[in-house]
């Protein structure tokens, strides 16, 4: 149990920073290049990374869940739950993006600015479910 | 990019994966579902399914992207929703879209 706790850990850190890497050095790529507008930067990024990398995480997880015969536990129920939530998440930023593209955006609620926060708080539930499997 | 443009852009792409969901829905109830139980051969489900739940994913995933975008109305949020829960009812939708992305193409309804 130590184990697979320590293996948590592991796994939410190393998501985490490369999560806040990436966007680190999209902030700083984007100081150099003088544009002065990292939500093209980011918007771009998202166009050809990050909306792949979803769609590739969606692929390989339901090919991972058939090939264990996962679908009748418990955990992977509640983490497909979080899963749901967080591409939700990303296709609401994903088009808030594109809309600040074309016309100024509206004024920030405050939930938007949780965002940071419930991917992090949901990163750390999916991987605690996915490495020590509690049910 | 204008405005106009972006907006053609967001509702092809909502369209074509549109298509795609509502082709693997009616290849997984239509064929592998039958193969599965009247011919026993689990197979076609076995692909089936996780190809149409991908392009179930990528249309949610555009829907929502295009709702938040400001493209769509909330009632066409629902009537592209459970369009995807129906088989064949994308194919309606399709071209729904289809004629709604000409008319912002030719400067009709924004």
């Amino acid at each position: 149990m130590f184990y697979l706790a320590l293996k948590a850990a592991h796994v939410v850190s190393v998501i985490v920073f490369v999560g806040g890497l990436i966007a680190q050095s999209l902030a700083v790529a984007n100081l150099w290049m003088g544009t002065g507008h990292l939500h093209l930067a980011v918007e771009r990024w998202d166009r050809r990374v990050t909306t792949p990398a979803m769609l590739a995480t969606w692929l390989f997880g339901m090919l991972l869940a058939m090939q264990g015969a996962f679908f009748s536990s418990g955990w992977l129920v509640a983490k497909l739950m979080i899963v749901v939530a967080l591409s939700g998440l990303h296709g609401i930023q994903a088009g808030l993006l594109r809309r600040s593209l074309i016309e100024p955006p509206a004024a920030t609620g405050y939930l938007q600015t949780l965002a940071p926060k419930v991917v992090t708080g949901g990163v750390i539930l999916i991987v605690t479910l996915v490495v020590i499997k509690p049910f | 990019m204008d405005g106009r443009s972006q907006r053609v852009s967001v509702l092809r792409r909502l369209r074509t994966m549109a298509l795609l969901e509502g082709t693997t829905l009616v290849c997984l109830v239509f064929v592998a579902v039958p193969m599965k139980h009247l011919l026993g051969l689990p197979i076609a489900v076995r692909i089936g399914g996780p190809v149409h739940g991908l392009a179930f994913v990528a249309y949610a995933w555009s829907l929502t992207t295009a709702a938040s975008g400001g493209g769509l109305a909330s009632r066409e949020v629902v009537r592209l929703a459970i369009g995807a829960l129906v088989p064949f009812a994308s194919f309606f939708n399709e071209r729904w879209l289809k004629a709604r992305e000409a008319d912002i193409a030719s400067g009709g309804a924004d």
